[in-house]
């Protein structure tokens, strides 16, 4: 036999080395691309802003203090997920959008681009710890393969078409802090991490970027399945069907555990773009707030580059390919945004399937185009469905104004401007960490006398504020705040961590779980 | 256990990739050592979707994860499944957006090309922002040979969501107007955008990358992709195939034999069977060679008439090894009349120089290489009519 017979073509040696390079992945005949692909590292995942409750911050003067700004990218990190960690994407821009005039338009944001040097291009796995990891930069960090860093930028407006660009930390390069990958790799990983807190001198603004534990806590199996929440209290409503998942005060006031629901971002990590300011820099006009001034509101953003493809080619010829080639327009589409996040869960509960793309990819002040999906409340009237338990009756304008108007706008729900803002007063001072409480404004003590919290969501939103519990039930009304509805699941195992980025460190790699209510492994 | 496999086969992959450094191709899979190549041993994105679909009894889910879990594995059999999955959903609500886009995305994957298309401009017509579905009008297009009509649709995803997939097809379409480059850029764009969980999604594009290097010449740089891949998706059959084929190509006969019958073995297209052929061949066996050739014929015969089959390498399978141009040239226009993508196109081409049509042959080559494509089997064919053309009129 004869791989080749066709003697009388001078070329045929050479044919099976070229069909062989032509052919990847079933090429020549068809090539599937994956197309339900998630985008992790510019999936915003939570967004949260509040005064800075650190010691420092809690002893400054009213008009001195700091605001921290956090959004998270890159969900359900398992630790162990060697050897790919975790990074962020330098096709990606990342933005904290502030409006401080309350028209629902930012008027300073903050951009953060990542460029990411691989150190060790043959070297498959991300990090290696030869020798171990003490350091993001020069001696101490030859066990990192690949390294992140980024740069940080303040953009405020000044009017029509008028922007000032400051880049802050005096245009320095930053390092993100890498994946907790375990501690023979990283020996002193919080020593290693708070390396990447920098402070930029003009302005006193903080920044870090890396990995840290998920502080949402949900128990998202629960929820998800149709609001099929657990509960083992018996129904404290009679009639309910199937009982609701209520809990008795003293559970509901204990933030100390979860009382029956399945944590499920329990063990899990994601990545933290946090940023801390000065609350004189957010306001409208640079000075410490005061009541006309004192509200502002955030929402984030991802970008990612169009690319442009060309595609007036019919008249083509071979001895043009290369020109063709050259005129394929890479980048040069522009930014587009394909998500953003400013109160949680409004993408997840509120928005429907089919329109998530278009409401990831409008600016927070185009919001009126989706209110009827805020006025039909379908959450709310899942809720009912599922427990019989009456409901707010449709047209929710409550939620409306919650989440889309600032306090003492007009409340007639014809008239805007509506944005779907975080909005954060930045005069209600910091609660100091151990006094924080989870359920914020609507919290109580064990007999159920209200004790509010009102540095918590939604003035805001702290790591540990229990935003699910929060939103069900402000979804439900009276009948569900009365009875404490929840979905069991209130709190992180790591509890608030006290410091800037005032979010825990991440579980490592080697050493990471998943906990269930009642699981006491260590 | 599982644990315990995963981290040896990410060991292995390590240790892979020393070797492919050093110049050594063996994926080593001999007792008691790690195997980079052996089917995964833990569920894949896709079991784990498919799982979570059916327990929550989720149709649209379940037909994803099934499309999903066919490419993983190469085995048609869960298309079928798929489209059972959305044909319970269509019966009730046959305007169903989802149902109607997972549909087009299946009918893709069983290379039911124009199928895919109708199905994702009829979903289009009513959902214009759907960036999915200009993927998949793009995908089916790019196929058909509709260059422009998918150049438009693919900048129309691009537009509406950019990201990993939309990426990943912009780098497919510079390929074939033959910016290398550009395709190169884009694919690892696409790559930096896929989550560490993705690891089939990961592997496919490392594949891609590997064989972009190739294409550049570096043929180094894309056996060490290759590896990556098999890192990323241990027993990945792609990135298998294209490791044997490398090992082929530098003289590596006996692990190129190995490789190819392990690509086989995780998914057996038929085409692979040549690859075995040309392995065996090279290592003298010649009855086993052949053995090879009659495999794949038997294969690609039996799917010549379906829509998934192997006609390219069957026309040149009929010109080349088993001559019987006539043969050849009648499955090249079947095959062309169902497409008109540069690939089925210069088959054609190739059957109608090989049956003595040389002017026809000429004019379609002239058609394919205004797309600007360098595929350098297409390459060779055109230096080839355009010799005996220059022969014939010297």
């Amino acid at each position: 036999m004869k791989k080749l017979i066709r003697a009388r073509a001078p070329w045929a040696g050479l044919l099976i080395a070229l069909v062989l390079a032509g052919a990847p992945a079933h090429a020549a005949s068809h090539r599937e691309a994956p197309l339900m692909t998630l985008d992790p590292a510019a999936d915003i995942t939570d967004v949260y802003a509040f005064v800075s409750y650190d010691d420092a911050n809690l002893s400054r003067r009213p008009e001195d203090r700091k605001a921290t700004l956090i959004l998270n990218v890159v969900p359900g990190q398992e630790p162990s997920s060697g050897p790919n960690y975790f990074s962020f994407d330098d096709n990606v821009l990342y933005q904290f959008k502030v409006d401080n005039d309350r028209d629902g338009r930012d008027d300073l944001r903050y951009e953060v681009r990542f460029k990411t040097d691989v150190v060790s291009p043959g070297q498959f796995i991300a990090t290696l710890a030869l020798p171990p990891v003490t350091s993001l930069d020069g001696e101490g960090s030859q066990g990192l393969s690949r390294k992140q860093h980024y740069t940080v930028t303040e953009v405020r407006s000044c009017g029509v078409r008028c922007e000032q660009r400051r880049p802050l930390f005096e245009g320095q390069i930053l390092s993100a802090v890498p994946s907790n990958i375990g501690p023979r790799t990283m020996p002193n990983y919080d020593a290693l991490a708070a390396k990447g807190v920098y402070v930029d001198g003009p302005t006193g603004i903080r920044v870090f970027a890396g990995q840290r534990a998920e502080t949402f806590a949900i128990d998202l199996g629960a929820v998800f399945d149709t609001l099929n929440l657990r509960v083992e209290t018996e129904p404290q409503i009679p009639g309910v069907r199937p009982p609701l998942p209520v809990q008795t005060a003293a559970e509901d006031a204990d933030d100390a555990k979860n009382p029956f629901g399945a944590n499920s971002f329990s063990g899990f990590n994601i990545n933290t773009i946090a940023i801390e300011v000065p609350v004189a820099r957010l306001t409208r006009d640079g000075r410490p707030p005061v009541s006309s001034t004192s509200t502002i509101g955030l929402y984030c953003t991802t970008s990612r580059q169009v690319v442009t493809l060309r595609s007036d080619t019919s008249r083509l010829d071979r001895t043009r390919a290369s020109s063709f080639a050259a005129a394929l327009l890479k980048g040069q589409g522009g930014w587009k945004q394909v998500s953003r996040m400013g109160n949680p869960l409004v993408n997840e509960l509120i928005t429907p399937i089919g329109s998530k793309d278009l409401w990831n990819a409008t600016e927070a002040s185009d919001e009126a185009q989706f209110l009827a999906n805020y006025r039909n409340l379908a959450v709310a009237q899942a809720l009912q469905l599922v427990s019989g338990v009456p409901v707010p009756p449709n047209p929710r304008e409550d939620i409306v104004r919650l989440l889309t108007k600032y306090a003492g706008q007009d409340p007639d729900p014809n008239v805007g401007p509506f944005s779907e803002l975080l909005r954060l007063d930045l005069t209600v001072p910091p609660t100091a960490p151990a006094m924080i409480r989870r359920l914020g404004p609507l919290a109580h003590d064990a007999s159920g006398n209200s004790t509010p919290d009102p540095a918590g969501f939604p003035n805001g939103r702290r790591p540990n504020d229990d935003v699910t519990d929060i939103v069900v039930r402000v979804a439900g009304g009276p009948n569900y705040i009365a009875n404490f509805v929840g979905d069991g699941v209130g709190i992180q195992e790591k509890g608030v961590t006290a410091e800037f980025p005032f979010l825990p460190t991440p579980y490592d790699g080697r050493n990471r779980q998943h906990k269930d209510p009642g699981e006491t492994k260590n | 256990m599982p644990i315990l496999k995963r981290f040896l086969s990410s060991l292995a992959a390590v240790l892979a990739c020393a070797s492919a450094l050093a110049g050594v191709c063996s994926a080593d899979t001999a007792e008691g050592r790690p195997d980079v190549g052996s089917p995964p041993a833990i569920l894949s994105p896709a079991e784990v979707q498919i799982g979570t679909a059916e327990r929550r009894r989720d149709p649209i889910q379940l037909a994803i994860g099934l499309t999903r879990r066919a490419r993983e594995t190469g085995d048609p059999a869960y298309y079928d499944r798929a489209l059972e999955a959305l044909d319970d959903v269509l019966r009730s609500d046959s305007h169903n957006p989802d149902a109607l886009r997972v549909s087009a995305w299946v009918h893709m994957g069983r290379h039911e090309f124009a199928a895919a298309r109708r199905i994702a401009r009829r979903h289009l017509a009513g959902h214009p922002e759907d960036a999915v579905a200009w993927g998949i009008l793009g995908d089916a297009d790019m196929e058909l040979g509709r260059y422009e009509e998918a150049g438009a649709a693919l900048q129309a995803m691009n537009d509406r969501r950019p990201g990993p997939a939309a990426y990943s097809r912009a780098a497919y379409h510079s390929e074939l107007r033959g910016d290398l480059q550009g395709a190169l850029e884009l694919m690892e764009m696409s790559l930096a955008a896929t989550g560490p969980f993705e690891v089939e999604d990961r592997a496919w594009l490392l594949v891609q990358i590997g064989h972009l290097r190739d294409l550049q010449g570096d043929i180094g740089a894309a056996e060490a992709t290759y590896r990556s891949a098999l890192g990323s998706f241990p027993g990945y059959h792609y990135a298998l195939a294209a490791l044997a084929e490398i090992c082929l190509r530098t003289g590596r006969d006996a692990e190129a034999a190995e490789g190819a019958q392990r690509a086989i073995d995780a998914a057996p297209h038929a085409e692979r069977y040549l690859l075995l052929a040309d392995a065996l061949q090279a290592l003298g066996r010649e009855r086993d060679a052949a053995a090879a050739e009659d495999r794949f014929e038997s294969l690609a015969l039996e799917n010549t008439g379906r829509a998934d089959n192997e006609n390219h390498d069957l026309v040149l399978f009929y010109l080349e090894r088993r001559p019987d141009p006539g043969r050849a040239l009648a499955i090249a226009r079947r095959e062309a009349a169902r497409r008109r993508d540069v690939h089925t196109l210069d088959r054609l081409a190739w059957a109608l120089f090989n049956n003595g049509r040389q002017r026809a042959a000429a004019r379609l080559m002239t058609a394919i290489l205004q797309t600007g494509t360098r595929d350098p089997l297409i390459a060779q064919h055109a230096a080839a009519i355009r010799a005996a053309r220059l022969r014939s009129s010297g």
